[in-house]
């Protein structure tokens, strides 16, 4: 089954007379400048800093789900690519894109308005899209970043808090990705 | 005997004795002397009182035959004057073979009316007056069956007095006339209702030569030569030893992952473990 295609037509409703910006019929949105919200970002925890990323990535998640309806459990990766991608530029978040390494899912964001210290908070609202749209307990962990883009790795919380200490130990994110394919102990 | 013959002797015998009144009594009384000379020449075992018998079968058969003449009184007999040597003894020559004892000859097998058998009829039964006629009936009725056939009685009513016999439950089953038996029985001509059946077209029989051509034998092979010591030795192959290497290499190949939804590669990706 085919699934409809992101579609942002009407999306965004700029009421100049009111003054007031809706996104699909939803509460009212902000335009802030990136930079202003990156520095309040820095001064915030991290737990603070990850509610504030998920609550924003729960909104994608939710719109995600709107419109693929019954058919996201069977949702292909290019159509889950599709919304969710479509859902965050549409926030100005940069471009998301999917990889697949092995069993590892991967995403890449490109062109992020935040720049590498924007990263945990990109990392915390794809986090909080993923776990309202497919209604699972995930981690994102930021695997990589250049200059254009980052990439994050869906992983389960105990592998992520793992993956999290290899990457500080200085493990390149390529052996990180080989590492978690290698067979556990005691399997063949 | 036919009573056709019985009738022809009896009237043969009739001339006869026409003939023997006509002679004078000597003559007869002397031919019957020389017959009974002839008897008496050669005496057979059992049959000692045959020239009596010869002589009072004469006095016998004239008493019939006086009958005879009043049954064909209205015939004309026309006597002839015929010498003895004239006289051809038909009876004699037709009844009588060479092998016939005197006895078989004799004027007492003219009793013929013990021989006629009844007709292979039956007659209405009369309901007998009484008892012994009953039983007498009864008794000569069994005698007749014994010496001819038979005829067949329809078995009396099952509402009558006596109850028919009922069938033999082991009775053999009537056999069934199949259509093919009725095929292949024989048809009786029906006279001349023939017809004649023209003669197929020769070209529905025609069969092809080349199917049932023989099949040429192949010629024969020429017998091998036998080695002039006589003892003949197979050629034996033998299977060669099989290589000691290992016959295959066993290479482990990773197991390809395709996942045909992204909730099936989150899934897969959730379940990576770091160890």
């Amino acid at each position: 089954m085919s699934s409809p295609r992101f579609d942002p037509a009407h999306v965004l409703k700029f009421d100049l007379g009111r003054g007031q910006v809706e996104v699909d019929g939803a509460s009212p949105r902000v335009l802030v400048p990136a930079e202003a919200l990156l520095e309040l970002c820095k001064h915030a925890g991290p737990d603070a800093l990850r509610d504030f990323g998920r609550k924003l990535g729960t909104e994608a998640g939710r719109r995600t789900a709107d419109a693929l309806g019954a058919g996201l459990a069977a949702a292909s990766l290019e159509a889950l690519v599709d919304h969710l991608g479509g859902n965050l530029a549409l926030m100005g978040f940069g471009s998301l894109a999917l990889e697949r390494w092995g069993r590892a899912l991967v995403f890449t964001v490109e062109d992020s308005p935040f720049g590498p210290l924007g990263d945990a908070l990109l990392a915390s609202v794809v986090e909080g899209a993923l776990q309202r749209a497919a209604g699972r307990d995930v981690e994102v962990v930021v695997l990589s970043r250049d200059d254009a883009s980052m990439r994050l790795v869906v992983l389960s919380p105990p592998t992520a808090e793992r993956v999290r200490s290899w990457l500080q130990a200085g493990t390149s994110w390529g052996e990180v990705l080989s590492r978690l394919h290698q067979p556990a102990r005691g399997e063949a | 005997m036919t009573p056709q013959e019985k009738i022809a002797r009896l009237e043969s015998l009739l001339e006869r004795v026409r003939r023997n009144v006509v002679q004078p009594r000597e003559r007869l009384s002397s031919a019957l002397t020389v017959e009974d000379d002839e008897l008496s020449e050669e005496p057979i075992d059992g049959v000692s009182a045959a020239p009596a018998m010869v002589e009072t079968s004469v006095v016998e058969v004239s008493e019939p035959i006086a009958a005879i003449e009043t049954d064909f009184g209205e015939l004309e007999i026309e006597e002839l004057d015929l010498t003895d040597e004239e006289i051809v003894d038909l009876t004699e020559a037709e009844e009588l073979p060479e092998e016939v004892p005197v006895a078989a000859a004799a004027p007492e097998s003219l009793d013929w009316e013990e021989a006629v058998e009844p007709p292979a009829s039956s007659r209405r039964p009369i309901a007998a007056a009484s008892m012994d006629e009953a039983l007498a009936g009864a008794t000569s009725e069994v005698a007749m069956e014994e010496g001819r056939e038979i005829p067949l009685k329809t078995p009396p009513p099952e509402s009558g007095p006596q109850e028919a016999p009922l069938p033999q439950m082991g009775a053999a089953p009537v056999p069934l006339i199949e259509e093919a038996d009725i095929q292949s029985a024989p048809v009786a001509p029906q006279g001349e209702a023939l017809l004649e059946l023209e003669e197929p077209p020769a070209a529905a029989l025609e069969v092809e030569q080349t199917l049932f051509e023989p099949a040429v034998e192949a010629p024969a092979a020429p017998p091998e030569p036998v080695p002039e010591s006589g003892q003949v030795a197979p050629q034996v192959v033998q299977r060669p030893a099989p290589v000691q290497s290992a016959p295959s290499a066993y290479v482990a190949a990773a197991r390809g992952f395709s996942p045909q939804s992204f909730a099936e590669l989150l899934d897969a990706s959730l379940a990576l473990r770091a160890e």
